[in-house]
């Protein structure tokens, strides 16, 4: 079961529209949003509810799944929740996969482009890690259709992969969003 | 009934696991900073460094905030030559600014905050254009303790001169102080 989810808010574009003084600047977001750039330091800056609210989804995603599995369970009548690790596994591989699009911010008023050096070497690292997911997705389908007996720290083994990838995907958002 | 209670532990840990890994990287980057490059419209590239946890607005911020004070200093510099007619001045390739006023020749470079120079670094800057007397550095917030003990240590350190100006006093003025220091301009046109 495939889950595939849209992680625009992540590398969302931004461009420049407005400059008046040093305490009235602005800048408008593809949403159409205004951000107020009155601050100089970025540190002092807290994630847009936006932001907030992606973060939110992406951390209680897997809990929301819970039940539709077992709906679909008590529906079909055929035990799906057995196979919760490799939804899990495959829901962490596509918030991954969106995250190899470089980050490219342009400011339209006079044409400059913002390049992350760290982007750029962080974009290899994420396709190992996104093919190495992969096999871990096919590790958990494995576990969970073959051997859905075997456990890791009283964790079924498909589970435990499967939180693994999540918590993994988690992790590489963070890093795209803050580090690179 | 197990295999739900199974799942619900998983579907808690997994993102349990990923906000504390998150963490733990806030930490350990707490006070560093990363590199970003602006590629300007003239096709030159320009190097910052800001705040190793800054997202995409908060970057993108930061980059506006650097051209600004850019600009202002250029207008600054533009006032400057309507006074000393014998004061030439043009954007820099390595440098943001190259003043000259009697063979000596300044180059300028403009930060909002100066908190990461080397060696490397300052050769760019020094070796940006041919017979540079001295580069000076215009920054918006008080040079850091660590790169004053660096310069002071440079075997360029007579070659390098800093001036803050900060946020409320009168840029203009500040920028024409100390080019005129550099460049030994009189007090009178």
């Amino acid at each position: 079961m495939l889950v595939a989810l849209s992680t625009q808010g992540a590398c969302s574009t931004l461009w420049l529209t407005k400059k008046t003084t040093r305490h009235q600047k602005s800048l408008t977001l593809n949403n159409g949003a205004k951000l107020d750039l009155s601050q100089d330091h970025p540190q002092n800056t807290s994630p847009s509810p936006p932001a907030q609210m992606y973060a939110l989804l992406s951390y209680c995603f897997p809990i929301m799944l819970i039940p539709f599995e077992w709906g679909l369970k008590l529906i079909l009548e055929e035990d799906s929740t057995s196979f919760f690790g490799p939804t899990i596994a495959a829901a962490g591989l596509s918030f991954m996969v969106p995250l190899t699009e470089p980050k490219r911010l342009r400011s339209l008023k006079n044409g400059e482009i913002v390049i992350s050096p760290n982007d750029n070497r962080y974009i290899p690292i994420l396709w190992i890690l996104i093919i190495v997911s992969l096999f871990a997705w096919a590790a958990s389908c494995y576990f969970s259709l073959k051997l859905p007996s075997v456990t890791i720290l009283s964790l079924p083994c498909h589970l435990a992969i499967g939180a693994g990838v999540y918590s993994l995907s988690i992790v590489l958002t963070f890093v795209k969003r803050r580090v690179a | 009934m197990e295999i739900l209670v199974s799942s619900l532990i998983a579907a808690i840990l997994a993102p349990a696991l990923g906000a504390a890994f998150n963490l733990l990287i806030s930490r350990s980057l707490r006070g560093k900073t990363k590199e970003i490059m602006i590629k300007k419209s003239s096709g030159e590239f320009e190097q910052l460094y800001i705040d190793a946890l800054a997202n995409d607005e908060q970057v993108l911020r930061e980059v506006q905030n650097t051209l600004e004070f850019e600009h202002d200093v250029y207008e600054a510099i533009k006032k400057l030559q309507f006074t000393y007619r014998n004061l030439s001045a043009h954007q820099g390739h390595l440098v943001d600014f190259v003043a000259e006023y009697n063979n000596l020749k300044l180059a300028i470079e403009c930060k909002l905050v100066l908190n990461r120079l080397n060696e490397e670094v300052l050769n760019k800057y020094l070796g940006a254009e041919d017979r540079l007397d001295k580069l000076l550095f215009l920054t918006r917030a008080p040079v850091a303790p660590k790169i004053r003990k660096f310069i002071n240590a440079s075997r360029n350190r007579d070659r390098v001169a800093f001036v803050s100006i900060a946020d409320g006093s009168n840029l203009s003025e500040s920028v024409a102080t100390a080019i005129k220091k550099e460049l030994q301009i009189s007090q009178s046109p």
